[in-house]
């Protein structure tokens, strides 16, 4: 009999296909996102049941809210999980030398990227289709125009081709999935919030080209017609879920035709991500390893060198730098002074860069809008720790899984130094790393801690007495800032020894990172589900379960709930001292079991051996 | 008067990993100065028995397995300091040049400070490698990577080298240069384990071998003593100036010659060399009064050898 035989016209998306499906961590990975859609999901719908009363048909006609939760929680899934799906497409081929085998295939370069491109966007796909169920059980409730249906299916829709394509440019770009999954997030946040930051701050004059754009276009009739709220709106055109604000809620064929023509940036950017990819994929195809941070610093190490030969200055140096040869701690030695992210010259540049604009920031705010809680300080210190927590993942899981990568691990293991001496020096580098960035993390606490004890002299019956407590709030954050920079570099180096890869290892300790943050939120998930009359005040202090949550209360002095500044602070140090010392004991006390080596304090198994020697072979010298 | 320990004792070795058995109870002994040979195709088990060794296989089972007479799982800091351990892979820092790539193990191994630069141009020396001491490693060759591999191997002037798959990878003019400077250690009273399946490096400089195949010896010994117990012969090409009438029957009569067969322009004598040495069948032929004008024979085949005890199995 003839075999019928499935021939799949697209190899590379077939192949995809089937290593995704071959892989454990894709359904489980699909599970956890579904008991957290559901979770979160469920978790409206009772809320929404509780203020009815106990009459159950209220219910009927409330589907728009649930609608519109589960819309904007797919929106989140996409920005936040599809970049990290999309960014290792290509890279990942270039990692394994495999890039080069595609391209002299007779797959051509546009084929390669949307087949690639699919790949994901299926992936993505049979996640949102998860929300399907919820979607049907929402309509079927009333409340959901036909509409409002189809601009939400068609928003989402889009976004995901955008992301999609900007995670792909990024993978077409760069060498590793490292670099290619921080340029998707940055590229990505810089594109939905960028020019509205550069709009505010009239960066290059953005703002008055927007606004002079603004006028011109008010002659065009479908602008001055449709519902304009105001010329910031244009900053919105690359963010689908502003538009779902916009449109979603009113009904009409007016708000379809309306959705669609203002997602044409949307559809605009997403063609030209591809374009680009297109264009980068055989030109950056055959990338040579390069430290492009290190570069930067010697190309501006070039660049000072050559301003200080001049008559006045005549190449004066003030603090010699020179690589001598390593003394007795070679590794830190190595770490301090062959590492761009290291060395203490290039250290201090990065200190300068940091420093200087949160200097300016901290005086532009102080002399703009009093109130005791300074909005701006607020964000820099948490977009400072999101950065400290990123550049201490890059460095500290590369300690030991760089080494796996290189190859170079097993020639210092065979080498006399101990366990917990190699680990010591190795993690010299990232202290010193950690130590720049305690610098503007201080700066603004010092900053914000001077500003609310003045604001208390001035204004001394604020409305929240918590907002004015400065010497919690510097205590709080001094206490945090100490202990959360040692426990993050031991976490990461603990997942560095764990995880084989060094791409791996990052993206585990960020995804760990994520999770740990919003570790509560998952927890209460299945407590309010089961009790819907649970009090969450009673576990109020489960919140410092998430490393977040302290950093976010103390900064915006939301202590209402705890009645007190001091028990929230004293419960945050304990927890995260005591993670601390049990990340830090972790990858001490077990150094040499988690690298492979024998340690110095083993047992003698030898002795113990259980095994039968009639197998040995009979010709070896012992027989 | 105490008896020496071997440099390399392992009683019953078996390594796991999960259900596979990647060595199964192999025992071997390697006395000082020796230049042991660890043949097995790949997957046998060669690389898991050296690591062992090196200290970095922390699960397996074993009555024994010493160097220098202290167990390695006993003392696996002092088995550190006897041993260079140069693995079947060469990473390199990047970011480090000859020099410093060599210092830097120096101050690992705790080389005093002062003897530090002298004993890096030594090593830099023997390994040929003075006039690159400030390249990056990253430039370098590979020949050259796998010679600077084996300075930093030799920083410490270790008891016992682990050589894993040492050639592997090199082109030929690299693989004799290393075999080379393999000869010169072996002549400074080093113990060396050498593992490889390219067969033909490794006769021209074990004293012993071990040939290996799924997890287990098949033999073991000096290369000779296998070749006698595999009753191979030694294949030896004479071209004999003028007719050769009667010439062949006349060898062939002689003792320790299996068979002679008439080539195109020559003749391939079978050899059994405990029997009859190479230089004493010259003697013989010269004798009959046959003038030669080409003797030469030909080189123990060692493939043969591997050929013929093992099955191609990996464990």
């Amino acid at each position: 009999m003839k075999l019928w035989k499935f021939q799949f016209s697209l190899p590379l998306l077939a192949k995809e296909l089937t290593e995704l499906s071959n892989r454990r961590r894709t359904y489980i990975i699909r599970t956890i996102y579904a008991l957290l859609f559901l979770g979160c999901v469920g978790f409206i719908y009772i809320e929404a049941m509780s203020r009815l009363q106990n009459n159950p048909m209220a219910i009927l006609g409330r589907g728009r809210q649930i609608f519109e939760s589960m819309i904007y929680l797919q929106f989140i899934a996409i920005y936040l999980f599809l970049p990290a799906i999309t960014c290792s497409v290509i890279t990942q081929e270039k990692e394994r030398n495999s890039l080069g085998l595609l391209l002299i295939t007779r797959l051509s370069p546009s084929t390669i990227i949307l087949e690639k491109y699919l790949g994901r966007l299926i992936t993505m796909v049979t996640f949102l289709m998860l929300g399907l169920p919820i979607l049907a059980f929402a309509y079927t409730l009333g409340g959901v125009s036909p509409a409002m249906f189809i601009n939400g299916l068609w928003l989402l829709i889009i976004t995901m081709l955008q992301v999609a394509a900007l995670g792909i440019l990024c993978s077409s770009f760069f060498r590793t999935t490292v670099s290619a999954f921080i340029a998707t997030y940055l590229l990505g946040f810089l594109m939905i919030f960028g020019p509205s930051i550069a709009f505010e701050l009239n960066l290059f004059f953005y703002g008055d080209l927007v606004e002079l754009l603004a006028r011109t276009m008010q002659h065009i009739r479908f602008w001055s017609n449709s519902r304009i709220q105001g010329i910031w709106e244009l900053n919105s055109l690359l963010f689908a879920p502003y538009w779902f604000e916009r449109f979603g809620r009113s009904g009409g064929a007016i708000s379809i035709v309306s959705t669609i023509v203002f997602s044409i940036p949307i559809m605009i950017s997403t063609f030209v991500f591809l374009i680009f990819s297109h264009y980068f994929l055989v030109r950056r195809a055959f990338l040579p390893s390069r430290n492009y941070l290190l570069n930067v610093f010697k190309t501006l190490d070039r660049l000072f060198s050559s301003i200080n030969h001049n008559r006045v200055t005549r190449g004066i140096v003030l603090i010699n730098d020179q690589v001598h040869l390593p003394d007795d701690k070679p590794i830190a030695w190595r770490e301090t002074a062959k590492k761009s992210l290291g060395t203490f010259r290039y250290l201090f540049r990065i200190l300068v860069v940091l420093e200087v604009p949160v200097l300016f920031l901290c005086i532009l705010i102080a002399t703009n809008r009093p109130s005791a809680v300074v909005e701006g300080a607020v964000i820099l210190v948490w977009f400072i720790w999101g950065l400290s927590v990123l550049l201490l993942a890059v460095s500290a899981t590369s300690l030991i899984s760089g080494e796996r990568s290189h190859e170079t691990l097993d020639v210092l293991l065979t080498t006399p130094l101990s366990g917990k001496n190699l680990l010591d020096q190795k993690i010299a580098g990232v202290k010193r790393l950690s130590l720049v960035l305690l610098i503007p993390l201080l700066t603004i606490v010092f900053f914000e801690s001077w500003w609310k004890w003045e604001y208390a002299q001035i204004n001394p019956h604020n409305r929240n007495q918590y907002e004015l407590q400065w010497l919690s709030y510097l205590i709080g954050s001094l206490l945090t800032i100490a202990i959360y920079l040692p426990m993050l570099i031991w976490l990461f180096c603990w997942i560095g020894m764990k995880v084989k890869s060094q791409t791996k290892a990052i993206l585990s300790s960020l995804g760990a990172i994520i999770i740990w943050c919003i570790l509560p939120f998952i927890l209460l998930f299945p407590i309010l589900i089961l009790s819907p009359s649970f009090k969450v005040e009673s576990v109020i202090y489960g919140l410092f379960l998430s490393p977040a949550s302290y950093i976010v209360i103390n900064e915006i002095a939301e202590f209402y709930n705890f009645g007190t500044t001091w028990l929230p602070l004293i419960v945050n140090t304990l927890i995260y001292g005591a993670c601390y010392y049990l990340f830090r004991s972790q990858c001490r006390n077990h150094i040499d079991e988690n690298l492979g080596r024998l340690g110095d304090q083993e047992s003698d198994n030898c002795q113990a051996s259980m095994f039968p020697q009639k197998d040995q072979s009979l010709l070896s010298s012992d027989s | 008067m105490s008896i020496q320990p071997p440099m390399v004792e392992v009683k019953n070795l078996w390594v796991r990993y999960g259900k596979y058995e990647a060595v199964k109870g192999i025992s071997f002994s390697i006395p000082k100065g020796e230049v042991f040979g660890f043949i097995g195709p790949n997957g046998a088990g060669k690389s898991s028995t050296i690591k062992v060794l090196a200290t970095l296989q922390r699960d397996y089972e074993c009555d024994a397995v010493k160097i220098n007479g202290i167990s390695v799982h006993k003392a696996p800091h002092l088995i550190r300091e006897m041993i260079g351990y140069m693995p079947d892979f060469f990473g390199v820092y990047e970011d480090l040049t000859a020099r410093e790539y060599l210092h830097f193990f120096a101050a690992a191994y705790r080389i005093d400070r002062k003897k530090r630069k002298a004993i890096v141009n030594d090593v830099l020396e023997l390994t040929d490698l003075t006039g690159k001491i400030d390249a990056p490693v990253d430039s370098l060759s590979r020949g050259m990577k796998q010679r600077l591999a084996l300075a930093r191997v030799l920083l410490h002037d270790p008891d016992l080298l682990l050589l894993d798959e040492p050639a592997s990878g090199l082109d030929p003019r690299a693989r004799i240069e290393v075999r080379e400077l393999l000869v010169a250690l072996k002549e400074m009273g080093k113990t060396i384990i050498i593992s490889s399946h390219i067969l033909h490096e490794l006769s021209q400089l074990c004293t012993s071998i071990g040939i290996i195949e799924a997890g287990q010896f098949v033999t073991q010994g000096p290369l000779d003593h296998i070749y006698k117990r595999l009753e191979l012969s030694r294949i030896v090409h004479v071209q004999i100036v003028g007719e050769m009438n009667g010439i062949c029957q006349k060898i062939e009569a002689m003792d320790g010659v299996k068979s002679v067969t008439v080539q195109a322009d020559r003749l391939a004598i079978q050899l059994q060399e405990d029997q009859l040495a190479v230089e004493d069948l010259h003697a013989k032929i010269a004798a009959t009064g046959t003038k030669i004008r080409m003797f030469q024979a030909e080189a123990m085949d060692m493939e043969t050898v591997f050929m013929k005890l093992t099955e191609g199995k990996t464990a």
